[in-house]
């Protein structure tokens, strides 16, 4: 493998446990090359906990952690190439966003005058290049405050940036700026490790994902495959409608459905179908056409285990 | 941009991967770390009413010390260095004088408990500024405001002393003068470097600031009890017995050259019981520096355990 081809982070067997037996990650085993790579998994599965090791915030109970091939809790060199937005806020709140970012970039590295230069650089990215800057970071709305900790990352356009939940808590103008941001700097080269509990905030971005479960490595690989591994487990189908036994005359038929369940709730004028399927691309396909035939009002339709959660619990069955 | 296109019978963009060594040049780390220390500088003295309410304590503290020294010149204290090591000694920059403890206070809640509480300890740790480096930087901009507020009173007091004695500028001067004046001085950096550490191993452990001082100042008065008991019971090393906040004038006296006899007749009465000043005073001196390196020794290794939770 040459050095350009070698990954950037990399995890053999790392256990991680905190006080009171809790378990971070669990001999979790991965590592991370070039692009844009999500951390996917539930809350308190261990996202967190490997962004933290990665950026030497904590270090291994067990085994052994490389960045640029450097142990991250001992050499601090190798922060000169990472950036990092830790997922609380890392504030001092009464500093206006401008202050906050110069001193952490002449905590970079950069001089006075530079560091003002690469202030001003990094909040254009993030697109708080106007007055907004010169207000306490307290006064800051929480979109705002996750782009100014994504600004401090960026400050000396590291190679790799690592950034923990960077969509949490944010209105949808910021998150599909934040987006946009990510995809330029991936463009340009920069390889970036997100992390998110929302599989759907990462995937139209990201390579590669890697899913995350109890602080083990549960899959990875492309998004496509990861998206695959959603259809390929058995999904429960909640269909809302006021005539359930006349529906499930048309699914019956249909050799993607497994099994049916009708419930009629007591409270409301609709009766639920359940539908149980095998392989739900198939019959997402064929869903349109049989309530299209069929001419049943239906009120409501609802994927009930299609989300990670589901997904996580099938992979651990 | 850096895109490859390959796959010539596919829409998707392949973008570089390769890892490109990071190459800009940045300052030393020595400049580094002085723009750190002068920033940490800046942030303990924010916000600002806490230094303005600092300067009136200190400027009070000044109209009181030139009112201890008057007392002290025109009183019984009669011989020059005896009367300059009370006076250093005096309240607001014993060991642990109450104007200390404010500031270690303030100074220790805005120094690591900010950063701790903040969630910052995760943006230092993430660059190229290791824990060592970052305890330098910590303690040193620490030390600043401390060794200030022991180095400020001794200057002045050593100048209004020498007024009352008439001292002209030659004698202010003088080797057997000056050389008190830069003691002094070196007593205020032993008492901040007990102090620093303490306080900023201290400020590790809790979240507020007023949690150090509610820890400190009744140390403070339990050692000043102790010492009086000790003295009434005649205890023949009864400032040791009262732990490092009652050292001071004992390291000031035995670093001063002060003899039993001299204390006796400046102090008015007999301290015949007590062991040689020079022996109380030089095991005081090495317990408070033994205590300092063993704090620092501990806020070190702390430091270099820290995991940012």
């Amino acid at each position: 493998m040459s050095k350009e081809e070698a990954p950037f982070v990399i995890f053999y067997n790392v256990t991680k446990w905190y006080k009171g037996n809790v378990i971070g990650l669990n001999q979790f085993t991965a590592q991370v090359s070039g692009g844009i790579t999500g951390l996917v998994g539930p809350n308190g599965a261990g996202k967190s906990t490997f962004l933290k090791l990665a950026t030497g915030q904590i270090k291994p109970n067990i085994g052994i952690v490389r960045v640029f091939n450097k142990d991250p809790f001992r050499d601090s060199s190798v922060f000169n190439d990472l950036g990092y937005c830790p997922e609380q806020d890392a504030f001092w709140s009464w500093m206006t966003g401008k202050e906050f970012v110069e001193i952490l970039a002449k905590a970079k590295g950069y001089s006075k005058e530079e560091a003002k230069k690469e202030t001003t650089r990094v909040l254009k990215i993030v697109s708080l290049d106007d007055e907004r800057a010169d207000r306490p970071i307290i006064t800051y709305s929480k979109g705002m405050r996750q782009r100014i900790k994504v600004a401090q990352a960026l400050i000396g356009s590291p190679s790799l940036l690592l950034l923990d939940e960077p969509f949490a808590g944010a209105d949808p103008i910021t998150r599909a700026h934040l987006g946009r941001t990510f995809e330029d700097l991936r463009k340009e080269g920069v390889s970036i490790i997100l992390s998110s509990h929302v599989l759907h905030e990462v995937e139209q971005f990201a390579d590669q994902i890697k899913l995350i479960y109890r602080g083990r490595l549960l899959a990875e690989g492309p998004v496509r495959d990861i998206r695959a591994l959603i259809y390929d487990h058995p999904h429960r189908i909640k269909i809302l409608t006021d005539s359930p036994r006349e529906l499930a005359k048309y699914f019956v038929s249909l050799p993607s459905v497994k099994s049916l369940e009708i419930t009629d709730p007591s409270n409301l004028h609709y009766g639920i179908l359940w539908i149980l399927t095998h392989n739900p691309a198939v019959f997402y396909k064929e869903l349109p056409k049989v309530l299209v035939s069929s001419k049943v009002h239906v009120e409501e339709i609802m994927s009930v285990d299609d989300n990670l959660q589901a997904v996580f619990e099938y992979l651990t069955q | 941009m850096v895109e490859n296109d390959y796959k010539s019978n596919s829409s998707a963009k392949i973008y570089e991967r390769g890892y490109r060594p990071w190459k800009r040049q940045m300052q030393p780390k020595k400049m580094v770390l002085l723009n750190l220390i002068w920033e940490e500088i800046k942030l303990i003295a924010r916000p600002r009413w806490v230094i303005i309410m600092f300067i009136i304590l200190r400027f009070l503290l000044i109209v009181k010390d030139i009112l201890t020294v008057y007392g002290i010149s025109t009183g019984f204290f009669q011989q020059f260095p005896f009367s300059l090591a009370y006076a250093i000694n005096v309240g607001n920059n014993s060991m642990m004088g109450v104007t200390d403890l404010l500031l270690a206070y303030y100074v220790a809640s805005s120094v690591i408990s900010r950063d701790r509480v903040s969630g910052a300890y995760a943006l230092y740790f993430s660059r190229d500024i290791s824990r060592t480096e970052y305890l330098l930087v910590k303690f040193i901009a620490s030390a600043f405001y401390m060794t200030s507020f022991t180095w400020l009173p001794a200057i002045y007091k050593y100048v209004a002393i020498g007024a009352f004695y008439d001292f002209t500028p030659i004698d202010y001067l003088k080797w057997k003068n000056f050389s008190l004046l830069l003691i002094s001085l070196g007593y205020g950096v032993l008492v901040m470097a007990f102090l620093n550490s303490l306080i900023l191993l201290l400020s590790m452990f809790v979240k507020k600031g007023w949690y150090i001082a509610i820890i400190i100042i009744p140390l403070r008065y339990i050692s000043d009890t102790i010492a009086i008991i000790t003295f009434l019971l005649k205890v023949k090393y009864a400032p040791l017995y009262a732990g490092p906040p009652s050292y001071g004038e004992y390291i000031l006296y035995w670093a001063f050259g002060i003899s039993n006899e001299q204390l006796s007749n400046n102090l008015g009465f007999q301290i015949d019981f007590l062991a040689p000043i020079s022996k109380i005073g030089s095991i005081a001196f090495l317990i408070v520096l033994g205590l300092s390196i063993l704090l620092f020794s501990l806020l070190y290794y702390k430091i270099q355990k820290l995991e940012v939770q």
